[in-house]
């Protein structure tokens, strides 16, 4: 798996975060290829996340990449947040801006940005700031984790 | 188009699908889902480290469920009744209720409703729920293992694992 210039920060330890803290930045290139092992893994083959010819006929600029694997990169800053595959509760999202994948070997970036907006005894509620290009692409992203960490 | 979209408002509301048969989550096919993803995680790729957090099995990134709920919501779309237009159907929002992550192992069935629809001009929001559930209590037995399961309280054989909110956009210019 090349997985190019992915940038998972190690973050601090899930009981230390605080209300209204800002999580640092996790930044993850999507290519091409990734959309093509996204369609085989998940299913989804709309032919608008590997044919330009198609994506163009439904308006588009060109091949998308899928709401879905948006969305499970925003899951993965949420797991590298947390330090927990087994935290998240919920995670909801509304696909706002299709992200354009442009047919070159360096994709385009995906930034996951993330504030703690509350804390409950059990559970803690992240919103998420999606954004490509300097655009949002996702819209009311918000998971809610559990605070008592599976560990060892 | 908006006579089809007349037609679909009357046709949807409480339409429900289920998967022929369970959806039986494998090791494999979450290991497949978390590299494609990129994702690191070691729970999502050794049952040992699995194990160690108290699952019987590989645990399944958070939204895995979609391979499984996919699939019911293609049902509904391919519904000949329906006659829906696949190029103009987008995906608004998606969200995920989770009792506990999917582990490899479980034996689950999924059922998909269509809940609201509400018209906007040529265009359809219908919102869907699927829930999916573990088959029978075989495969609560087969969860035994060393480690106390963790949220084992949780897991009534009547309450879905997952359940899963889908807004389809149906009707409008794909994007």
């Amino acid at each position: 798996m090349s997985r190019h210039n992915d940038r998972v920060a190690a973050e601090p330890a899930l009981a230390a975060l605080t209300e209204d803290q800002e999580l640092p930045d996790q930044i993850f290139t999507v290519t091409r290829a990734d959309l093509v092992r996204y369609a085989g893994a998940s299913g989804d083959f709309n032919p608008i996340h590997y044919s330009d010819r198609i994506a163009r006929a439904a308006g588009l600029a060109g091949v998308v990449a899928h709401g879905m694997y948006t969305m499970a990169l925003a899951a993965r800053a949420v797991n590298a947040w947390v330090t927990d595959p087994a935290a998240v509760v919920e995670l909801g999202v509304r696909f706002t801006k299709p992200i354009v994948v442009p047919d070159n070997e360096t994709g385009v970036d995906v930034v996951v940005g993330g504030v703690v907006k509350s804390i409950t005894d059990d559970t803690m509620q992240l919103a998420l700031n999606v954004v490509s290009n300097g655009q949002k692409v996702l819209g009311q992203a918000r998971a809610i984790v559990r605070r008592n960490e599976s560990t060892e | 188009m908006a006579a089809d979209v007349k037609a679909l408002a009357e046709l949807l509301p409480g339409r429900s699908y289920r998967l022929p048969q369970p959806y039986e989550v494998s090791a494999e096919k979450i290991r497949e889902f978390a590299a494609a993803i990129g994702e690191t995680e070691p729970a999502f790729y050794s049952a040992q480290a699995a194990a160690r957090r108290g699952f019987r099995g590989v645990i399944a990134p958070p939204t895995f469920p979609i391979v499984i709920t996919f699939k019911v919501l293609q049902q509904l779309l391919a519904d000949p009744e329906l006659a829906v237009d696949l190029r103009r159907v987008m995906h608004g929002d998606q969200r995920f209720v989770a009792v506990r992550p999917l582990c490899a192992g479980d034996v689950l069935e999924c059922t998909t409703s269509v809940e609201t629809v509400r018209r906007l001009g040529d265009s359809l929001m219908v919102g869907t729920r699927s829930e999916l559930r573990e088959i029978g209590a075989a495969a609560l037995e087969a969860q035994t293992l060393d480690v106390e399961p963790r949220d084992a309280g949780a897991l009534d054989a009547g309450s879905p694992v997952v359940t899963a909110h889908a807004t389809l956009l149906i009707g409008i210019q794909t994007i």
